[in-house]
């Protein structure tokens, strides 16, 4: 609804206009009771503010971290194209996935975050469990809080669903080894660079045994992957 | 050379006290905040036509100002980012209420007349004809005021009422300069009728005189003779 243009006044009008308002203003100080509330507001922000210190984020720094964030995963982005050709199990057509039944919503076990204690061991949950997290994580992608790019993998989100994406997208090329990710592990299996929370890190797809097919989740430079995930084969 | 004393808060600049706000300091927003509390609260009482809910925004728009510290880039004055975060409170609540008020805004003037001051500083030299006179104006001033948008009002309360330039008030809304002009421009020829300017000019109140004679109303008949004696 838009306000009709009111006819203008003549200077007069709207010095008479403007006068009228001027001796409206209010010049009394603040009442007692409302600087009182004031104050009182004021002590619990200072209160909160020592009880949970939260570092200032200058509008400068946030804009750097996320350019290079964006940066790093345009970067993956770019390498994912060349290498995820070499994802797919060979000997393995891309059909045999939706002919597999059930599909992935079958799949036995969810991510689990793997340290060098547990070795490569990962529990199986059930299957309700993993079709929860998996919805969820989609759910989270729907509402756009996963990255923008398939090669940027996050935390926030379900991992297994952002590596089934990922092996979804069905790109081929191969991978060429960056030299700035060197992994210890020298098991074979496909390797596909992304980052992980902005830090790059290289996705592992092991062989797969029976129908399901196993990914680790290298942090570049470690020796133990950071999470593992396992995934009917396709 | 001595070393230079370390300034208490109040010898310290908004800009200063910002800073150390940032950096820290426990105290420095409350000093801040303070030195401009009264003219925020103007704005506040006005932008939002009653003390319950002026109260209630200028208490958000401390809590933003606060939080929000950080963001402030220095590119307009501290008080200036003041009332535009207090402003935009003001507006957001109110937009939240979704009510255009017409109900009679001046719920200070209560308030006002406990304790003796009813309209400015000069109040103290009116008689109490010419004080109830200026309660009455400023009673139908904010009636009026209560009539237009919230965008209006805020534009015409930091231009008309607290005297800003539309420079400033274009930094306090966030908004352009014409945008202002216009949102005045709207706002007074909107009030115009209501607070009886557009009406003639009236007689001069001072002049209490009687009217003067006027010219006798002529006569269209024959004259009339006295009714006869009875016989």
């Amino acid at each position: 609804m838009t306000d009709p243009t009111p006819d203008p006044l003549t200077p007069g009008q709207d010095d008479a206009v403007r006068r009228l308002l001027a001796s409206a203003r209010h010049s009394d100080p603040t009442p007692p009771e409302v600087v009182a509330r004031l104050d009182e507001t004021l002590a619990s922000l200072r209160s909160e503010r020592v009880q949970a210190p939260a570092p200032v984020v200058t509008l400068a720094s946030r804009r750097r971290r996320t350019a290079a964030t964006a940066l790093l995963a345009a970067a993956a982005v770019v390498v994912l194209g060349v290498g995820i050709g070499q994802v797919l199990p060979s000997g393995t057509s891309t059909d045999a996935g939706s002919s597999a039944g059930a599909g992935d919503s079958a799949a036995s076990s969810d991510e689990r975050p793997a340290t060098a204690e547990s070795g490569r061991a990962f529990d199986a949950e059930s299957d309700s469990a993993a079709d929860a997290e998996e919805k969820l994580s989609d759910l989270r992608m729907q509402n756009g809080r996963t990255p923008a790019g398939p090669g940027a993998l996050t935390s926030e989100s379900g991992l297994r669903s952002q590596v089934r994406a990922l092996r979804r997208a069905s790109l081929t090329a191969a991978y060429s080894s960056s030299p700035l990710c060197t992994l210890a592990d020298a098991r074979s299996g496909k390797r596909v660079p992304v980052t992980f929370d902005g830090v790059p890190a290289v996705l592992v797809f092991r062989a797969p045994v029976a129908d399901r097919q196993r990914v680790d989740l290298f942090l570049c430079g470690e020796a133990s992957p950071a999470r593992s995930v396992r995934l009917r084969a396709r | 050379m001595t070393p230079r004393p370390a300034l208490g808060h109040a010898e310290r600049t908004d800009a200063e006290l910002l800073a150390l706000h940032v950096d820290g300091d426990a105290d420095a927003f409350g000093e801040l905040f303070a030195r401009h509390r009264d003219r925020l609260w103007a704005v506040a009482l006005r932008t939002m036509g009653n003390p319950e809910d002026a109260a209630d925004g200028l208490q958000e728009g401390m809590i933003a100002a606060f939080r929000r510290a950080g963001s402030f880039r220095g590119d307009a004055a501290v008080t200036t980012w003041l009332h535009r975060v207090v402003v935009n409170a003001c507006l957001d609540r109110l937009r939240a209420m979704k009510v255009r008020r017409t109900e009679a805004l001046p719920d200070d003037l209560e308030d006002r007349a406990d304790r003796g001051s009813l309209v400015s500083s000069t109040d103290a030299e009116l008689d109490p004809a010419e004080l109830a006179v200026a309660d009455e104006r400023r009673r139908t001033v904010l009636t009026a005021l209560g009539t237009l948008t919230p965008d209006q009002r805020a534009a015409l309360v930091l231009v008309d009422m607290e005297g800003y330039s539309v420079a400033e008030a274009a930094q306090m809304l966030d908004v352009a300069e014409g945008t202002v002009k216009s949102r005045c421009f709207r706002g007074r020829a909107r009030l115009a009728p209501l607070l009886g300017v557009l009406a003639p000019p009236q007689r001069d109140v001072a002049d209490t005189r009687n009217l003067p004679p006027t010219a006798d109303v002529p006569t269209t008949g024959p004259p009339r003779a006295p009714p006869p004696a009875p016989s």
